[in-house]
């Protein structure tokens, strides 16, 4: 599953995208992210440092509650700031 | 023909303008707004987003703006990348046959652009950077459409 980061979580993580290949135990976003936090420290100090953290899974908007339901790709980032 | 578009062009409003009022000839009214750089001379505001997704949520404002307004037509141009102060972010144009369904349309999607469409601000001031915080402000305006 490719793991995409945008504004300043791509900027703390220093990546802008990554490929999860263990989706063990992983049945909601929720899951993904705990995963990864759990990665490195980078990771973990990154989630931990944006407030109310956004998810978009298949880029449709999403909460981390949302079933994976094999998806393919899942975004991470803080709310938006457009227009 | 709705148009939908992400660009690291300048938005050429004037155009959009004239081209859209050619395009609806027919519209008896036509509102347009343009979300435009504040700041001072030096300062730069970058915007990022999510290619693909953007695209995709541009799409489904316009067309619930357009089915709750019954638009006749509507124009949601954004921009993205680096620009200076007084450039224009956003473009949105929407033709109605009467005035109240065109303004109140253009207000819609701008709250709803504000809140769901994945777009990220980084301000630079004076050489400092920094990413722009979320309003709550946004999200209640958003919210009072039901």
């Amino acid at each position: 599953m490719l793991v995409c980061y945008f504004g300043a979580l791509r900027e703390r993580l220093g990546i802008k995208s990554e490929e999860i290949t263990d989706l063990s135990g992983c049945h909601t976003a929720g899951d993904i992210l705990t995963k990864l936090s759990a990665k490195s420290e980078r990771h973990h100090q990154a989630f931990s440092s944006i407030g109310n953290i956004c998810v978009a899974v298949d880029q449709e908007h999403a909460s981390l509650e949302s079933p994976l339901d094999g998806a393919e790709e899942i975004a991470f980032f803080p709310p938006v700031t457009g227009g | 023909m709705a148009i939908i578009d992400v660009t690291d062009e300048p938005i050429m409003a004037g155009q959009t303008y004239e081209d859209f009022c050619r395009d609806n000839h027919a519209a008896g009214g036509i509102s347009m707004f343009v979300g435009r750089v504040r700041g001072g001379a030096t300062d730069i505001l970058e915007l990022e987003h999510y290619p693909g997704m953007t695209e995709k949520a541009l799409k489904e404002i316009s067309e619930r703006a357009t089915k709750r307004f019954q638009l006749i037509d509507i124009v949601i141009r954004h921009r993205i990348g680096a620009m200076k102060s007084g450039e224009d972010i956003v473009l949105v144009l929407a033709a109605a046959p009467h005035r109240h369904d065109a303004i109140h349309a253009v207000d819609y999607v701008m709250d709803f652009l504000k809140t769901a469409a994945p777009f990220w601000k980084r301000l630079t001031i004076n050489g400092v950077s920094s990413w722009v915080d979320a309003r709550e402000s946004d999200q209640q305006a958003a919210e009072r459409w039901g």
